[in-house]
């Protein structure tokens, strides 16, 4: 039972990493139509964006983690912001109205492009992620060890996805989001500018993968420029399992692969940990392709 | 007996009834004209009948017998073959090609002969190119016949997809607006040649046009529909003076 | 006529390949091996062009085909004595490959039945997470080596062996896509919905192209295991399969001969790169976005009409 108890922190935690880098994935694939498949490299980009910077705000904050770490926060937010929205004007606007399979391929590059280049300037071999969250166990019976780390990772999963309901429902910007989303044509008829709105939706999804990359990055502290591949995937896989396109979904479907993940490697074998979460996507495609809270529509012809 | 009936069929898309409760009938060798203002749902009738879109309810009955829950292809293969209102060729495809590929199913040999060229493949091969080059000859596309179709003129494109539906031997022909995008003369042309083509190939044609001197001048018979809903039915000239089709054109009552 | 012209290719490739492999030891062995390389990838490529280039059906799962056959074979091989006749080991190798080839067809069945639902990013994603499932099958089952591999695999894989495949290969291919049959395959990948009303049933197209792409990258996973003598889980993630798309897409998708041309420049391409190898994969990769920005259809192809080339490129 407590080991149980165990599994579902644990789950939960790594669920709500997945859930934060799933809502970039749901949003851009919303405005967009396709698979950013560079994103999973994006939260590898600010992995080592933390990496590098956190000594510096820790050493200038003189040691107190409480005020170093949102500072580092908010840097690595911006940063890999600024990263995506440069990849969507340099790789992915000239392509805007060219085929799916063209804007796949090119993401597939720049994915490429990220990690390979990733394993030039930061080299190939892993790196140890400096302590940002204060470890302390704040449970600690013979069983069951609850520390800060799952718990600040999970709230903080929790207040950045309410900030960003908050901006997609309460601001002008969001509802100009929801209606590109909903219709490009129409939505630029209605007087909005559609290039600002996929600028914007690359900087909110790209600042909520950041966000995840150092929370991950405290959980496993060991990066290197190949370790957005699997956790980009499976939050893909989390995205279409509670319906692309869909917030509530992407943040739900991240926690089932989470917790099935956690619990696959826990009770069954941790080999089987990567290939988990493809059996759900194809589960899933099979028999409900628009996902638990998705919406399907028809084809015109 | 009717080639091709349809009873009480209805189409819901969400919340839109995009067609209602509608029945028609077509006797073999008929040409019927469909008509009816932009988004009567005359488009949506050819995808039900197609198999592309399933009815909500309603039967579809081809040569006596249901067609509803069909895939396109099984449908194509009973005989109904058709054409698309925004024509639908296959872009890396030239006219021969085309044609080809409506050939593709009829072919006298399977894949190990394909990729072999072994047993029947040569005679098949060269009945088939005979059949094409005759049709080509018929269509008076000939000249083109290595062109890409979807480089040609639009009035051309438009013979293509006649052509490359009636290659599948069809009993019925679903023709969506043929003269749309045509001029005055090529529409002449085109109102001789679907003429031509009902007699010369046997086939009953279902054909939706909004221009009423194409569908007036070839069809003997014309089913009128609004709003998904059949308001009149009858020979042109009745259709002429029928006051609810008046009503549904000019969108005001003829007091 | 075309009878005659592609059977005395195939035999003319052939001869050329026994006649070869008798001055084998005298090429250069570094030489040698990138020889064979070429030929497994333009099998590899030429293969996967029937499911992507010429039934449309965009697959990232080709690696896992190529595992499936390089197993397979492996074991069939590892069963069988190897006599020091050489027709005992021409017919035990042939068996093989074979073997390797129908097991992973099989496998292209299973992948196949999803595609029939599945279309463009999903389908993809949906390939890749096939691929890398059989990855993760074969890391754990102890009987095929586990994550540490598979040793001692005979070299059985030469010069005459694989460049046949090769001849094989490009040969049924050029005579699907040529024949009258072969145009629904192409009408599916140019409109699926238009081929279905001309009464192409897609659903046999798509499974008929990645049983038998999924076949012959079966074969060429067996080759390549017979070459290399050990195997392990790693060589076929989805980074293979992905090496594989790129050929294709840089070659042209559907174009037979752009693809060999693809195979061939970037299996040399990365050795000519080796002395800066860590350029390599970023230097790769940016040319994949240029392309793909410029010259989507490929490098190799060109397209016959101006107003076709605006209309391909919105072909989905
Ligand atoms: N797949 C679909 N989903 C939702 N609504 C649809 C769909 N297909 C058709 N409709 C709706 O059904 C109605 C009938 O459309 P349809 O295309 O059949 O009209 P039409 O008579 O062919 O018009 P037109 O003369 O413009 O071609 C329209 O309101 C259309 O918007
Ligand atoms: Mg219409």
């Amino acid at each position: 039972m407590s080991e149980f108890l165990q599994q579902v922190i644990n789950g939960i935690s790594l669920g709500s990493i997945y859930a934060l880098i799933a809502l970039g994935y749901t949003m851009i694939y919303g405005i967009l139509r396709f698979i950013n498949f560079a994103h999973g490299d994006v939260f590898m980009v600010g992995a080592f964006i933390g990496y590098f910077v956190a000594p510096h705000v820790i050493s200038l904050t003189g040691g107190s983690l409480w005020i170093a770490a949102p500072i580092v926060l908010i840097v690595t937010m911006v940063g890999c912001s600024a990263l995506g929205v440069t990849i969507e004007k340099l790789a992915y606007r000239p392509l805007r109205s060219r085929p799916k399979l063209t804007v796949l391929i090119t993401a597939i590059g720049v994915s490429f492009f990220l990690e390979y280049g990733g394993q030039l300037v930061f080299g190939p071999d892993p790196k140890l992620f400096p302590t940002l969250i204060p470890s302390s166990s704040l449970i600690n019976t013979q069983h069951v060890v609850i520390g800060t780390n799952s718990i600040v990772v999970i709230l903080t999963a929790i207040v950045l996805m309410l900030l960003l309901r908050f901006i997609v429902y309460n601001t002008k910007m969001g509802t100009a989001m929801r209606a590109v989303s909903f219709d490009h044509r129409v939505a630029s008829l209605m007087g909005i500018n559609i290039d600002s709105v996929i600028s914007f939706t690359f900087v909110l999804g790209s600042g909520l993968a950041a966000a995840a990359s150092l929370l991950y990055a405290s959980v496993y502290p060991s990066i290197n420029p190949l370790m957005g591949i699997f956790p980009g995937l499976k939050a893909f896989v989390a995205a279409v399992l509670g319906g692309i396109g869909n917030l509530a979904g992407a943040a739900l479907g991240g926690l089932i692969i989470g917790i099935t993940e956690t619990f696959v490697s826990g009770y069954i074998s941790s080999s089987y940990r990567d290939a988990i979460a493809f059996a759900i996507l194809i589960l899933i495609l099979l028999f409900k392709p628009s996902g638990i809270l998705g919406r399907h529509d028809r084809d015109k012809v | 007996m009717d080639l091709l009936t349809l009873r009480s069929c209805t189409m819901r898309f969400g919340g839109l009834t995009a067609i209602a409760d509608l029945s028609i009938g077509l006797a073999a060798g008929d040409l019927l004209g469909l008509i009816g203002p932009n988004g009567a749902g005359k488009t949506t009738i050819f995808n039900m009948i197609t198999g592309i879109y399933r009815p909500s309810s309603g039967q579809v009955l081809f040569d006596g017998h249901s067609i509803v829950g069909l895939k396109p292809n099984q449908i194509a293969d009973r005989g109904i073959a058709r054409t698309f209102q925004n024509i639908r060729l296959f872009p890396s495809m030239t006219v021969y090609e085309t044609v080809q590929a409506a050939y593709s199913k009829g072919v006298k040999y399977g894949l190990i002969h394909a990729v072999s060229r072994c047993g029947p493949f040569h005679t098949s091969e060269e009945e088939t190119d005979r059949a094409i080059a005759e049709l080509l000859e018929y269509f008076e596309l000939e000249t083109v016949r290595n062109e890409i179709a979807i480089s040609l003129p639009y009035g051309q494109q438009r013979k293509v997809e006649l052509l490359r539906a009636l290659a599948t031997k069809p009993k019925l022909l679903l023709l969506d607006e043929p003269a749309a995008g045509m001029n005055p003369s090529e529409k002449v042309a085109l109102m001789g040649l679907i003429e031509r083509v009902r007699s010369d190939f046997r086939v009953s044609i279902l054909l939706i046009d909004h221009d009423m001197r194409v569908v007036m001048g070839i069809c003997k018979r014309l089913v009128v529909l609004d709003y998904g809903v059949k308001i009149a039915e009858g020979s042109p000239r009745e259709i002429q003076c029928d006051s609810k089709v008046i009503e549904a054109y000019l969108g005001e009552p003829t007091e | 006529m075309r009878l005659h012209k592609s059977g005395l290719m195939l035999i003319a490739a052939i001869v050329t390949g026994f006649a070869i492999s008798r001055f084998e030891h005298l090429i250069n062995p570094y030489y040698y091996q990138v020889l064979i390389y070429i030929g497994i990838n333009i099998i590899l490529a030429s293969s996967l062009n029937l499911i992507n280039g010429f039934a449309g059906q965009f697959s990232l799962g080709h690696a896992g085909f190529m595992a499936v056959g390089a197993y397979t074979s492996a074991v069939v091989t590892s069963q069988l004595h190897f006599a020091s006749s050489s027709m005992l080991n021409t017919a035990a190798f042939s068996l093989a490959l074979l073997l390797g080839g129908i097991v992973a067809a099989i496998f292209g069945l299973l992948v196949g039945i999803p595609s029939l639902r599945l279309k463009g990013d999903y389908l993809a994603i949906t390939t890749l997470g096939f691929g890398e499932i059989i990855r993760v099958i074969v890391q754990n089952l102890d009987f095929l080596g586990g994550a540490r591999g598979f040793t001692g695999i005979p070299k059985l894989t030469n010069f005459v062996w694989v460049f046949s495949t090769v001849a094989i290969v490009i040969l049924l291919v050029s005579n699907l896509i040529n024949s009258t049959y072969g145009k629904s395959f192409l009408a599916v990948r140019d409109d699926e919905l238009a081929a279905e009303t001309i009464g192409i049933s897609s659903t046999r197209v798509k499974v008929i192209a990645f049983v038998t792409g999924a076949f012959f990258a079966g074969v060429a996973g067996a080759l390549y295991a017979h070459f290399v003598t050990y195997i392990n889980p790693a060589q076929f993630s989805f980074l293979k399969s992905f090496e594989i798309v790129v050929m294709v897409i840089i070659g042209g998708m559907g174009s037979i001969f752009g693809v060999i041309l693809s195979a061939i420049l970037l299996t040399i391409l990365p050795e000519m790169l080796r002395s800066v190898a860590q350029y390599r994969m970023v230097v790769y990769s940016l040319l994949l976005i240029v392309i793909m920005i410029t010259r989507p259809r490929g490098l190799f192809v060109r397209t016959r009409t101006a107003k076709q080339s605006v209309a391909l490129k919105t072909l989905r």
